[in-house]
């Protein structure tokens, strides 16, 4: 009794510094919105902490994030917004381990997503929506872009919000290596004979790289596209590892270990390590450049079979609390100024999901000196040998079979 | 009066602040563990047991984490040891207690190059440890010849001819590891679980346990999320084990 | 001789550290990168004073909760069953530890809160001091409040001039080390504290993922410097 008496004076003390969460209780704004219109929305959002779970593992997007978007929504919509750094997969894991445990209330309000993130927050029920038809800014967007309206051959039926296009480049330094491989068998033949020079990471993109090899070896896109196909997923990847394994000694630590992630495979080709680096986003040899983490000559080149494009998203947990204001600041993240600034080189490098036709000239006049850069092919040019992205379970399978056939001895 | 209360309310606490957790705890991971609780489940089912026994890697990793732990309490009482007869200062050395697994994993990442980062067999793993491990043993060593006496057991013994050398193989070292082997378990047990300095410095595979557990939990697929909590249960009723063996083994001394 | 070496190899991962946070300019170097502290955005400072509470509290509640339970657990015909739970949480390793718990505490809607940090790092801290004061109470404390109760001494006076006199010293070293417990903790904090709560050994690891090898180095020595010299200052009451 006694016992139980002191613990709740205990608990009592405790809970003032610490902020217990009560559960959501919001008006749906989607509804508000669709009665009211979008100013309702706003004038909900105001006041509000909006909690963004995002990857954190680039310093310049940080920046972007802390020092233009948070000053700005803070101004505009009177909207705090507060960082929860996480990787795609801890994302999926805490709002699927939330709802999984009851949990009232979401510890996030928007999430930055795609592919296989959004897939399985779906299959888990996770996200509310849809809610981007309510958006201004979602005007500006062309939602019958295939590239924008279907995530990883998923439709996204206004679940999430896009926020940046990016393609996949392979990077590597001119002066080190005047001649990069563009296809596999030339690939191959390079890695053979600059041993311990190349390597990929075991994240989002190191996958992405198989899943492109995974694409060649299938036949090309049209043959793989649509949902996951056991049978040929079998007999592809089986000459896929086979194909790694041969090449495997001839890796970087010879194949024992890879870097955990793409800002540790940046490290070693930054250092002279490796003589290949990759990334999801095309903008990143500029950005990179000018951050000092890359050599001058370091360029960008997208191989000869293509490479993947594939657009980025914000979400909303089902159980966030401050719906409203996700969804403002979600709306800010696509409006032209926020994606011009996102795109300039020095910045991020990211691409627009907007069509620009549909912007003002002087927006339009704004993107075109953002695009700019010199060491990647300009986006156009790298659209044109654009993948779409294949169903999600190729990435859950891809990895797991790179774990268990490369990474174990 | 006083004693009464006190008697009941502090033991109360306790449980309700340390062993509730836990006790909580373990029943949140059998109830993944046997698909309760997962999205991804539905319900009872033994299927996530079998797929993480026979698998070869809860296996891999702990027998590495094993290693890892040996290596590191061997060779940091090593060192203690010889730090100890060497009649180094320990008030610098144990300066050296204030640097905690988060930045000695760093400094060996970033300074470790190609030897001491996700090398095959551990080094970078084996110098972060060491670099934790070895002041806090020094100390405690120290403390323990204190304690015991040992000057004047070493004296004792070099009256009746014993050399330095002798010396420290029939006396030092013997008083010292049966007054400080059940902690020295501990510690093993404790750096088997090791997380920030294999997370940061470890090769792809094994992984260490905690990591294991760790990347089971928050990788990729959503069908692996239970499979973390198989690994937290298996590692718990292994270490439970040990630990219940180390305790009856030693229960007179500590009485 | 030996004291060269032995204060080279104490001091040497400062200087490390303190290395990497310097700046060339013009060939000589500076510390001007130590001015991001004071900016809004960079949570270092928070991480700082986050850390610093959190340790605070946990310290205080662990070293009370100790004394307490080991005081009481001296007479009771429940130490053989107490004792053993105290180990409990050496067999969890802290990031597993930290797995559980997050489900645990998203039920009770306080994860991602100071106060489920705090919890967290109480189950270990607290199990830790009540081992330490049994250890001191058995040792020291016991037959001193034995002789004085037989003396003719009881109640606050026994208190005031036996037991609190003897106590200090354990007291102390108790708070430090649980201090330190929770100060340097990690895996715990990780994912109890669901990437709200940053403590300083968080943002050193979010720093070393981001590349970023200044901030991690400026928050590793803010995380190693205090102890240090915590250590410096006590260290006559555990050495030779």
């Amino acid at each position: 009794m006694r016992a139980t008496g002191v613990r709740l004076l205990l608990g009592a003390f405790l809970i003032s510094a610490a902020g217990c969460r009560p559960p959501a209780t919001e008006t749906d704004p989607v509804s508000m919105a669709e009665s009211e219109g979008w100013s309702a929305v706003v004038d909900a959002a105001r006041g509000q902490t909006v909690h963004m779970m995002m990857w954190m593992g680039d310093p310049l997007i940080n920046e972007y994030m802390r020092t233009y978007v948070t000053p700005a929504v803070d101004s505009l919509y009177g909207v705090a917004l507060q960082f929860i750094p996480a990787q795609g997969s801890d994302i999926v894991s805490r709002i699927v381990t939330e709802l999984e445990a009851g949990s009232r209330r979401s510890g996030a309000d928007v999430v930055w997503i795609n592919g296989e993130s959004f897939y399985q927050l779906r299959q888990a029920e996770a996200l509310y929506g849809p809610f981007t038809h309510v958006m201004p800014h979602t005007a500006l967007v062309d939602t019958d872009d295939p590239y924008i309206s279907v995530d990883f051959q998923q439709p996204v039926d206004g679940m999430e919000s896009p926020w940046g296009t990016v393609q996949f480049v392979m990077i590597t330094d001119s002066l080190r290596v005047p001649q990069p491989p563009i296809n596999l068998s030339e690939l191959d033949a390079w890695v053979r004979a600059h041993p311990g020079r190349f390597t990929m990471d075991r994240s989002f993109t190191g996958l992405t790289f198989l899943k492109m090899v995974y694409i060649e070896m299938a036949g090309g896109h049209d043959v793989v596209r649509g949902p996951f196909n056991e049978e040929r997923y079998r007999q592809v990847s089986d000459s896929l590892f086979n194909w790694l394994e041969g090449l495997k000694p001839f890796l970087w630590r010879d194949g024992a270990s890879y870097p955990e992630n793409v800002t540790e495979l940046h490290r070693l080709f930054g250092a002279g390590l490796v003589d290949f680096s990759m990334s999801n986003n095309d903008g990143e040899v500029d950005n990179k450049v000018i951050q000092g983490t890359f050599p001058e000559s370091a360029v960008g080149f997208v191989p000869a079979f293509g490479s993947i494009r594939n657009t980025h998203y914000l979400g909303i947990p089902k159980l966030s609390g401050n719906k409203a204001a996700a969804m403002v600041v979600a709306n800010f993240l696509l409006g032209p100024d926020a994606q011009i600034r996102k795109q300039r080189p020095e910045i991020w490098g990211d691409g627009t999901v907007l069509d620009v036709e549909r912007l003002s000239p002087e927006h339009q006049a704004r993107f075109a000196e953002a695009v700019a850069r010199r060491r990647t092919p300009a986006p156009q040019a790298l659209r044109r040998r654009a993948i779409p992205e294949i169903a999600p379970e190729y990435m859950i399978r891809l990895n797991e079979d790179f774990r268990r056939r490369l990474v174990v001895p | 009066m006083r004693r009464g209360l006190a008697s009941v309310l502090f033991p109360a606490l306790f449980v309700m602040l340390v062993v509730v957790p836990i006790v909580v705890g373990v029943f949140v991971a059998v109830r993944y563990a046997f698909g309760w609780a997962s999205v991804t489940e539905d319900g009872f089912t033994l299927a996530i047991w079998t797929r993480v026994l026979l698998q070869p890697d809860i296996w891999w990793s702990l027998a590495w984490s094993a290693v890892m732990s040996l290596a590191a309490v061997g060779a940091s009482t090593a060192l203690a040891f010889a730090a100890l007869i060497t009649k180094l200062d320990t008030r610098w050395v144990a300066l050296l207690m204030a640097v905690p697994g988060t930045v000695a994993a760093f400094l060996v990442f970033h300074f470790g190059g190609a030897w001491l980062v996700k090398d095959p067999w551990g080094a970078g793993i084996l110098v972060a440890h060491v670099l934790i491990l070895a002041p806090f043993l020094t100390v405690l060593f120290t403390q323990a010849a204190q304690a015991v006496g040992l000057r004047a057991l070493q004296d004792a013994a070099r009256m009746c001819g014993a050399t330095g050398r002798t010396t420290h193989r029939l006396v030092t070292w013997p008083v010292l590891w049966h007054r400080l082997r059940f902690h020295l378990l501990l510690l093993g047990i404790a750096f088997a679980g090791s997380f920030e300095i294999p997370l940061l410095l470890g090769r792809s595979w094994p992984e260490a346990v905690s990591v294991l557990a760790y990347n089971r939990f928050s990788r990729f697929s959503l069908e692996t999320r239970p499979e973390a909590f198989v690994i937290v249960l298996v590692y718990m009723v292994l270490v439970g084990l040990l630990f219940a063996m180390a305790w009856r083994k030693t229960r007179t001394e500590r009485a | 001789m030996k004291r060269i070496l032995s204060v080279v190899m104490a001091l040497f991962p400062v200087v490390l550290l303190m290395g990497l946070t310097v700046s060339w300019v013009d060939g000589w170097p500076t510390l001007a990168r130590w001015s991001v502290l004071g900016q809004s955005g960079i949570p270092v400072q928070e991480g700082l004073w986050t850390s610093a509470g959190v340790a605070l509290v946990v310290a205080a509640i662990s070293t009370i909760l100790g004394a307490g339970t080991a005081r009481a657990m001296q007479a009771s015909r429940w130490r053989s069953v107490l004792m053993p739970l105290a180990w409990l949480p050496w067999a969890v390793s802290p990031v597993i530890a930290g797995i559980l718990f997050m489900v645990v505490y998203l039920r009770a809607g306080i994860d991602g809160t100071v106060l489920s940090v705090m919890l967290a790092h109480l189950v270990f801290s607290g199990a830790y001091a009540v081992v330490l004061m049994d250890g001191f109470w058995r040792r020291d404390v016991a037959r001193l409040e034995e002789t004085g109760r037989t003396l003719g001494a009881s109640g606050s006076h026994l208190f005031a001039h036996v037991l609190w006199p003897a106590m200090r010293r354990p007291l102390m070293l108790v708070f430090a080390q649980t201090f330190l417990i929770s100060w340097f903790q990690y895996g715990v904090t990780l994912l109890v504290g669901a990437g709200r709560v940053q403590t300083l050994p968080v943002l050193v690891f979010g720093f070393v993922g981001e590349a970023n090898v200044y901030l991690a180095a400026m928050a590793s020595l803010l995380l190693v410097i205090p102890p240090m010299l915590l250590l410096w200052v006590t260290r006559n009451e555990w050495t030779t």
